[in-house]
């Protein structure tokens, strides 16, 4: 016995050092479900509350800048309304807006952007009480930001697309040729789509958009146009590299949507054998 | 010795927040985050216990990946140079390696750039390593490593300078 506590004594360090890394790799791998969601929550809440007095101080500062993309972006929707209301088409408009009688939206600010790690987080400050939950879309003035992953009261954190877990349902524009998008950490401004087949065609430049099979986002939201195509000489499908139209890492406000029918459709899929 | 402690407590927690706060949004070249909480772990006192050592690594990467939301990168990473330190010492440090101070004084300047940039270079590999857990980017892996050392290096290097004891 005497030995063994020699052993322990001896070696504290080196068993120390074994116990905490074990920790860490299981807070890596976080596979309870329930602590993991416990401790996202306690950390959001303290970054949020870091967080938030410096972003407020480094808005304050660009507020000029913010100004005249706010004014660009009303004066495009403005020109889009005019153009629909000469032609006497602002009811169809309405059912064809993306936040249609299906969804809906909620602004929210971001206190906290990455995108230089491989799995990148973006925290915003709505939160449950703001009717905030989790795996609702989230979009940007130009594009598709992310998924909303945890949530606390006034806080919640967003997977953003420039995430390696996260797989974006895409179509191209015009067609109902779908795929996969998902980002390789190369750059932030550019993902790849995958599992479209070589029958179809794609050109440089074709527009890809949402394509609606997932309950988070409306199908139709511009994502990014093709940069590259590759046709593999051996395999059915082709190898694409889309630039994405979101400058994701000049992202000041988004809008978290909803979707009315998301939980009959989660249902629906549970139920689905 | 309580006062070396409450200096060194307090100097953590403005680096800690100062790398929450600045550097993780400096982004330099697009993808570069600078640690310079590593100061940290770099200039504590090497005659002071290993085993509280340890668990100051740990604390220091649990906080950061808490605060930057980064799922057990930093925990890792600090970890794993607090326990190799005493080797990184023994080998860049030289014969005076067992000082207290041995960053700031009775040690070469050479060898204390060495000891620098080798606890810079592990800490940041296993860091971009455990954040992606993926061979397929060892590409990537690579470059972000070597980016971030440069950095780093530099400036943690003038932040060590600031903190040179005046004679």
């Amino acid at each position: 016995m005497q030995w063994v506590l020699n052993a322990i004594i001896r070696y504290k360090n080196f068993l120390l050092f074994l116990f905490l890394f074990a920790l860490g790799l299981a807070f890596s791998s976080s596979q309870s479900a329930y602590h993991k969601s416990r401790l996202s929550k306690s950390s959001l809440f303290i970054s949020g509350i870091i967080h938030q007095p410096f972003d407020n101080l480094k808005n304050y500062m660009d507020l000029v800048n913010q100004n005249a993309l706010l004014s660009k972006e009303n004066n495009t929707l403005k020109n889009l309304v005019l153009e629909k209301f000469n032609k006497a088409e602002i009811l169809a408009l309405e059912e064809e807006n993306l936040a249609g009688p299906n969804y809906w939206s909620i602004p929210a600010k971001i206190i906290r952007n990455s995108f230089t790690q491989a799995r990148n987080i973006i925290l915003i400050d709505k939160g449950e009480k703001d009717g905030i939950i989790q795996e609702m879309g989230v979009i940007g003035p130009q594009g598709i930001v992310g998924i909303v992953n945890q949530t606390s009261n006034g806080y919640a954190s967003v997977l953003s697309i420039l995430n390696q877990d996260i797989k974006i349902n895409a179509k191209f524009k015009g067609s109902n040729v779908f795929g996969s998008m998902y980002w390789t950490g190369k750059a932030p401004d550019e993902m790849e789509l995958a599992d479209v087949s070589v029958i179809n065609s794609v050109q440089v430049g074709d527009t890809l958009v949402t394509g609606g099979m997932s309950s988070y986002f409306p199908e139709g939201i511009v994502i990014g146009t093709v940069k590259t195509v590759e046709r593999p000489n051996n395999g059915g499908y082709y190898s694409i590299n889309v630039g994405l139209i979101n400058n994701m890492t000049d992202l000041n406000y988004v809008y978290v949507i909803g979707n009315k029918n998301r939980e009959e459709i989660i249902e629906l899929l549970e139920r689905t054998p | 010795m309580i006062q070396y402690y409450s200096r060194f407590f307090t100097l953590a927690f403005l680096l800690i927040l100062f790398q929450v706060l600045v550097f993780d949004n400096v982004d330099l070249f697009g993808f570069s985050d600078p640690a310079i909480y590593l100061v940290i772990l770099i200039t504590y006192r090497l005659t002071l216990d290993q085993f509280g050592f340890i668990f100051l690594g740990f604390a220091t990467g649990f906080l950061l990946d808490l605060l930057t939301h980064t799922a057990g990168a930093h925990t890792i990473a600090c970890l794993s140079i607090a326990f190799m330190r005493p080797l990184i010492s023994r080998f860049a440090l030289g014969a005076n390696y067992d000082q207290p101070n041995a960053m700031f004084t009775g040690t070469l300047w050479t060898n204390r750039m060495l000891y620098l940039f080798i606890m810079i270079i592990i800490h940041q590999f296993i860091f971009t390593l455990v954040a992606y857990f993926s061979l397929a980017h060892f590409g990537v892996i690579f470059k972000q490593t070597l980016t971030n050392t440069f950095i780093s290096f530099i400036l943690i290097a003038a932040i060590l300078n600031l903190l040179q004891p005046r004679r």
